[in-house]
């Protein structure tokens, strides 16, 4: 890994370039990946340029803050934008495991770059399965090799990574990613699906960005299932105005669950609770 | 590369960051269609959005904006024109 990275920033000039480099790592690295390309990159002689220094640094610090160790999490990708990461005994099988479902926002990560939201997710016997959408299009325009629509990703799902076969399925979605983990999970009969701060049909139906895209077909699905939901979670930080009036409208266009988190004033639910400690709890909450 | 071209960059880079107000569509088309402005000071754009925008800026003109540079500049308009001066037309 040092040695594709070292060979990657040679070649880089500018300081876009790098930011672009490092977001593009911070997208797809699991914890413990993330903390011994940093820990090589800080030990590297001849010294690397400073922005590689400062990335390292800064990001290697933030993981820290989580008190323990970082996780053993080693990923792989299963199309390249979607990446797969088990933790804990990968020993036990799924009818013992847990898979989550992550669908990220716009800037596609958790809110916060992957190594550091890994850090503290639930550790024993989870597959987590983080999904990028480049098109920045909610998902709605599917994800390059799994299906041209939210149906034809949830129909890859279920070919490719088995959640039939597991104790529990869950999915996660973060902002832009919320209205595709609700529609994923209805359409694969999970547990549950939490939406956090996510995007509701409203939010999208005649937004020039939207291009004309239909969420049409998440309302009819839910028409469909006639009740038989999954157990839909809406999160939001309860002094951010706009996104307690989407809790609302969710809550009115399907029985969901609504999780208010305390003096959390901005959108970013997830790196607010991370800053005061809470995000490990939160996430326990939210996926256990 | 005309101004309006450069709002449109602009625009991409600013929805990359996920900037909130960049999804209301009167301002939106207000701004893409070089009517109205975006003055920086009223976006919520955090580190990760300057990044992202500054990187779209790059990527799709060749001018090398930096995040910490953002600040002089008032508005997305003003940073429109600014670099359509610099690519040309």
């Amino acid at each position: 890994m040092i040695d594709r990275y070292v060979e990657t920033v040679r070649a880089l000039r500018t300081v876009n370039q790098f930011n672009r480099f490092h977001l593009e790592l911070e997208g797809v690295l699991g914890p413990a990946e993330f903390a011994d390309l940093a820990d090589r990159i800080l030990a590297f002689d001849p010294p690397l340029p400073d922005a590689g220094l400062h990335w390292a640094r800064a990001l290697r610090e933030l993981l820290a803050r989580s008190g323990r160790a970082p996780q053993a999490m080693p990923g792989y990708a299963i199309a390249p934008m979607a990446h797969f990461y088990r933790s804990g005994n990968a020993a036990l099988p799924r009818e013992s495991r847990t898979l989550v479902v992550c669908f990220t926002d716009a800037p596609m990560r958790m809110m916060m770059p992957l190594p550091l939201f890994l850090q503290h997710c639930p550790s024993t016997a989870h597959d987590y399965l983080v999904l990028r959408d480049p098109r920045r299009a909610w998902f709605l325009d599917g994800i390059d090799g799994l299906g041209g629509d939210v149906p034809g990703i949830a129909a890859s799902l279920d070919r490719l990574a088995s959640p039939r076969a597991y104790r529990r399925a869950v999915t996660l979605g973060v902002s832009a990613g919320g209205l595709a983990a609700w529609w994923t999970a209805i359409a694969l009969g999970f547990a549950r699906a939490v939406s956090v701060g996510g995007t509701l049909p409203e939010s999208i139906i005649g937004i020039p960005a939207a291009g004309g895209r239909s969420t049409a077909g998440f309302d009819d699905l839910v028409q469909a299932r006639g009740g038989a939901l999954p157990e839909l979670v809406y999160v939001y930080g309860e002094d951010h105005g706009h996104d307690r009036e989407k809790a609302a409208l969710a809550a009115a266009r399907v029985p969901a669950t609504l999780v208010a988190v305390p003096s959390v004033g901005r959108h970013n639910v997830f790196y607010d609770t991370f800053l005061r400690g809470e995000l490990a709890p939160l996430l326990e909450r939210l996926i256990s | 590369m005309d101004e309006k071209a450069v709002r449109a960059i602009l625009v991409r880079g600013l929805e990359a960051g996920a900037v909130p107000q960049l999804f209301a569509p009167a301002a939106r088309a207000a701004f893409l269609a070089g009517e109205d402005d975006l003055r920086f000071a009223a976006l919520d754009m955090d580190s990760l959005a300057r990044m992202e925008l500054c990187i779209a800026i790059e990527l799709a003109t060749g001018v090398t904006i930096v995040p910490d540079e953002l600040g002089s500049y008032a508005s997305a308009g003003e940073l429109a024109r600014v670099l359509a001066a610099r690519t040309g037309d």
